[in-house]
């Protein structure tokens, strides 16, 4: 796993060493940068979130136990904690979706063909992109967690501390919920395929 | 395996999480049934959908910042690593406990006095010869003495070099203040007692010997109230003349 970082590199950069933090940090900004922009929604937000992340690792590199997980699930977690702090602050409800009840667009031209053709996968990957930033914080950082950093169910449990169950539940429900939402273009693939066949 | 509990293992199955036993029963199962196989087919849309989308590029300020902030935070703990400090007595730096000695030195002595630096080349203006002044005595000063720069001096090997500043002594002027005492004057009225003729005295005759006059001397805003035995009272009484026998 390219996110695996080894412990005598954690050792060195605890000492001071430069370099070994370099390497750290380049490898794993990425994913904790976008796992908190995709949280809060906010460049600004997701910038501090992120630079406050290796700054806890700096000032208190005791806190990573080993034997509690992988370096970047530690990381995962500290960023974790922040962002719902942010999202408290600013009301956000931690268990609940902001989807609106919108009626489903007529996405078929005037001449009443499947716009399939003319539909492309960027248009449904930002769908896709809008429904998850409506999901309940909770929701999402499952989804995000485990879509888009492969992390593991019991990593997952780790760092939002709780079971396994609880991260199971919170993945079907979000799926379930992009499902719905995203049902007419999901259908009109399905209209393509079968066209093809 | 029934579809509700296909259904419900799905998104384990899409993401690996699931034994070997379960996933076999839900392959199977998925041979045979389009509506399983449907809703596996939208969930691995919407999974690969998620993968795909573009990812954030972090700001450059931001790298540099945080790499900045490694750097200047070790620099310190290293700076803060190799001076140790010298400790004397109960673990206290012995740097501490010169300054508290100056000060100490330098603000002890009269609440009037400012401590007196010493130096071998500054003369120091003597008191005005005043009546009127009274220098404070020797004593309650504490001269406070830094280490003098002269050469060669072996305190004085590895000290700054000190300039010396006379500060002016202020001396207490002593000034006569005029107590003033208030007096309590009580006064008491008296009446001296006077030779008596034989004139007719409604107290002399009373039957009783020791009367109490019932009526009051008034003396500007006294009230007196007395035993006015072998005393004439100043102020007339009216008498009430009586013959003889006649209360008997």
């Amino acid at each position: 796993m390219k996110r695996d970082i080894k412990q005598h590199l954690i050792e060195r950069a605890i000492d001071g060493d430069a370099e070994a933090f370099g390497e750290i940090y380049f490898l794993l900004r990425n994913s904790i940068y976008r796992f908190a922009f995709r949280m809060t929604k906010q460049e600004p937000i997701a910038e501090d979130i992120t630079q406050e992340v290796f700054m806890f690792f700096i000032k208190f590199p005791e806190k990573f136990d080993e034997s509690k997980g992988t370096f970047f699930s530690f990381l995962c977690g500290v960023a974790r904690n922040k962002i719902l702090n942010h999202l408290k602050k600013s009301g956000t409800r931690l268990e609940t979706n902001n989807f609106e009840i919108q009626e489903f667009e007529n996405i078929t031209n005037g001449k009443g063909n499947s716009p399939l053709k003319e539909l492309l996968n960027k248009e449904f990957n930002e769908k896709v992109e809008e429904c998850i930033a409506e999901l309940s914080p909770f929701q999402r950082e499952a989804l995000l967690l485990r879509e888009m950093e492969d992390l593991s169910y019991e990593e997952i449990a780790e760092i939002i501390k709780a079971d396994v169950g609880v991260v199971k539940s919170r993945l079907y429900r979000a799926r379930q919920t992009l499902v719905n939402e995203l049902a007419p273009y999901l259908e009109s693939k399905e209209e393509n395929v079968y066209e093809v066949h | 395996m029934k579809c509700i509990e296909v259904k419900e293992n799905l998104n384990s199955f899409l993401d690996g999480e699931i034994d070997i036993s379960a996933k076999n029963k839900i392959e199977m199962h998925l041979e045979n049934c389009v509506s399983c196989k449907v809703e596996l087919e939208n969930l691995q849309t919407i999974s690969s959908s998620i993968k795909q989308i573009l990812p954030i590029a972090v700001p450059a300020f931001l790298d540099e910042k945080v790499l900045n902030t490694f750097e200047n935070f070790h620099k310190q703990k290293n700076k803060a690593k190799e001076k140790p400090v010298k400790t004397g007595l109960f673990g206290i730096p012995n740097l501490a406990f010169a300054t508290a000695f100056i000060l100490l030195a330098l603000f002890s002595g009269s609440a009037f006095q400012i401590g007196r630096i010493l130096a071998s080349n500054v003369e120091v203006a003597s008191p005005a010869q005043n009546e009127n002044f009274r220098e404070l005595p020797n004593e309650n000063f504490k001269k406070a003495t830094i280490a003098q720069n002269d050469s060669g001096e072996k305190n004085n090997e590895k000290s700054p070099e000190i300039k010396i500043v006379e500060i002016p002594v202020i001396q207490e002027k002593i000034v006569e203040v005029p107590v003033i005492k208030e007096k309590i004057i009580t006064r008491t009225v008296y009446v001296e007692k006077t030779e008596k003729k034989e004139t007719p005295n409604p107290l002399k005759d009373s039957t009783k010997d020791n009367v109490a006059l019932n009526s009051s001397l008034k003396d500007g805003s006294f009230l007196t109230q007395t035993n006015l035995k072998d005393f004439q009272p100043v102020s007339e009484v009216k008498a009430r003349i009586t013959k003889k026998g006649e209360n008997e």
